[in-house]
């Protein structure tokens, strides 16, 4: 017989994942991995019926494979956000990587970025041993730097020094601790792995009150995680976290704003106080829906492809392209106006970077075109 | 870079976003973690690609290896401790069920189910597996998987019967 409750239960699984659908990156990282995978498996199989030397030098290739190419790699934690549908109206080309090599050219990326296993920052780059990685943020002397690698790595964040373009390693996670990194609002500490570490310093100030799943942000009104339970938790190291009442999408800079899922396909921007009262700044449904906020939280952007200033009430079309990063998480804020995003060519082997102007909608070509492994992940 | 053959890449084409969203349901709603899982999915699926003969059978292989996956990530298939589909079980009247739809927020209460429940209610209730599916999925007994879906849909009968 069926059962109303599981019938409501499946109903509503599907309504929230019927806007799911595959990124650019995923499907060329599957036959990545695949390839990689089979590879790794012929080696040991042929090294398997020769001499126990050519095992061990089998191992050995299997183990730089393995770093370079994880099958199952081991990523930050990132909030699920939701994938938009283009709408009508605006900006929207067929082609983003042909589009994007329409626009006039522009300087490279003003922000700490990862292409094909290279961490490029402020005048340095530095290549990441593991063969990937994402940024964390930046910090006064250098770049934080998460980097993935299959198994997990047992110091991932490290502090790249801009000057000498050196790694200096930071405390390695709890054991069993959840995923995701957040820079403080000063960039002088960072919250990770249930700690809480001096970035100077690498000293540990303070542990995470252990009810920890992921970590969203950190705010100046304090750190904003999820917790076991998902829920959105507020936490002042050395204070009690308090509950927000909301399901949370994004925590995107240093200011005190939110994005929240209000229902499918309307969302708010909310500010938080240290009492974790909330304000609402914005709210809307479909194409106003806001699917990413400057650092801020003066500019949104939303679903159907504006960039609405909250103070001003000035609207100025974007394109899809710009939208569809949002969704994805991989917008990056050069400051409180201009945005960087990747455009993929078809495949995903290669990329470019846009840098667009959300009070004009104007776009520029930042640097030139560069191979793609991984995705970009830009802070 | 090579590429796998036409035959996978028709598979992953055609089934990833499928695998996706039962992927987002089982990490909870966690994008970043679902794709995870669906990449480890894909690439198991793929080295058993020449066990697997007929094009039909790749999708329930990989939903396989993605569910246990997924189970692997939270505790073994194994059903909670006390004694299985005790909570409530009462039927609830179209009063409460209006309630619970209007209560019902999804990725908390699938975040909060413990990893057997949340992939036996993903599995039955998304996917549209039946109990003998589940539980040749999860490697584990029929019995283990009527109970677990039993206790994950007494939480929700709760919230409904909640005035």
């Amino acid at each position: 017989m069926p059962d109303p409750v599981g019938e409501l239960l499946g109903r509503r699984m599907r309504s929230e994942t019927d806007d799911v659908s595959l990124g650019p990156q995923l499907v060329p990282h599957i036959y990545a991995d695949a390839v990689a995978a089979r590879r790794r498996r012929r080696i040991v199989v042929s090294a398997g019926g020769g001499l126990v030397a050519l095992v061990l030098a089998a191992a050995g290739a299997v183990a730089t494979l393995g770093s370079r190419q994880p099958a199952t790699t081991s990523a930050p934690t990132a909030p699920a956000i939701r994938t938009t549908t283009p709408a009508t109206g605006s900006v929207q080309p067929a082609r983003p990587y042909q589009w994007a090599s329409t626009l006039p050219t522009d300087v490279s990326p003003q922000v700490p970025y990862v292409s094909h296993g290279v961490l490029f920052g402020p005048g340095f780059s530095y290549a990441i041993p593991s063969g990937d990685g994402g940024v964390v943020g930046r910090v006064r002397d250098g770049v934080v730097l998460h980097q993935f690698g299959t198994p997990a790595m047992a110091t991932p964040y490290v502090v790249v020094s801009a000057g000498s373009a050196r790694a200096r390693p930071l405390p390695p996670p709890v054991p069993g601790a959840p995923g995701g990194a957040a820079l403080s609002p000063d960039r002088a500490r960072i919250a990770y792995g249930g700690r809480v570490v001096e970035v100077a310093t690498g000293r540990t100030v303070a542990r995470f009150p252990g009810d920890e799943k992921s970590v969203f942000g950190w705010l100046r009104p304090g750190i904003v995680y999820l917790d076991a339970r998902g829920r959105a938790r507020l936490w002042r190291p050395g204070t009690q976290p308090r509950t927000l009442p909301i399901r949370v999408s994004g925590a995107p800079g240093d200011g005190a704003v939110l994005l929240d899922t209000v229902r499918r396909s309307c969302g708010r921007v909310v500010e938080v106080s240290r009492t974790a009262i909330l304000t609402t700044q914005y709210q809307a449904c479909d194409d106003a829906d806001p699917v990413g906020l400057s650092p801020r939280g003066t500019v949104v952007l939303t679903r159907g492809g504006q960039a609405v200033d909250l103070h001003s009430g000035h609207r100025a079309a974007v394109p899809i392209p710009l939208i569809e990063a949002a969704a994805r998480g991989q917008v990056a804020w050069e400051d409180e106006r201009t945005v960087v995003f990747p455009v993929y060519s078809r495949g995903g082997s290669r990329v470019r970077f846009v840098r667009c102007t959300t009070s004009t909608g104007a776009c520029t070509l930042a640097g030139h075109s560069m191979r793609s492994y991984r995705s970009e992940f830009m802070r | 870079m090579a590429e796998p053959e036409p035959g996978f890449r028709r598979f992953v084409e055609s089934r990833s976003t499928a695998l996706l969203r039962t992927a987002v349901l089982l990490c909870s709603g966690d994008r970043g973690a679902a794709e995870r899982l669906v990449r480890t999915a894909t690439t198991k699926t793929y080295l058993a690609w020449g066990r697997i003969r007929r094009p039909e059978a790749a999708e329930p292989y990989a939903r396989s290896v993605l569910a246990r996956a997924a189970l692997g990530r939270t505790q073994p298939a194994r059903p909670a401790p006390g004694a299985p589909g005790t909570l409530t079980t009462a039927a609830l009247g179209p009063e409460d069920l209006a309630r619970l739809e209007d209560r019902l927020e999804l990725w908390p209460y699938l975040a909060g189910l413990p990893g057997l429940q949340r992939a036996v209610v993903v599995l039955r209730y998304h996917d549209g597996l039946c109990d003998d599916e589940i539980a040749q999925v999860l490697t584990c007994s029929r019995r283990v998987v009527t109970a677990a879906a039993a206790d994950a849909l007494a939480v929700l009968r709760q919230q409904g019967g909640d005035a």
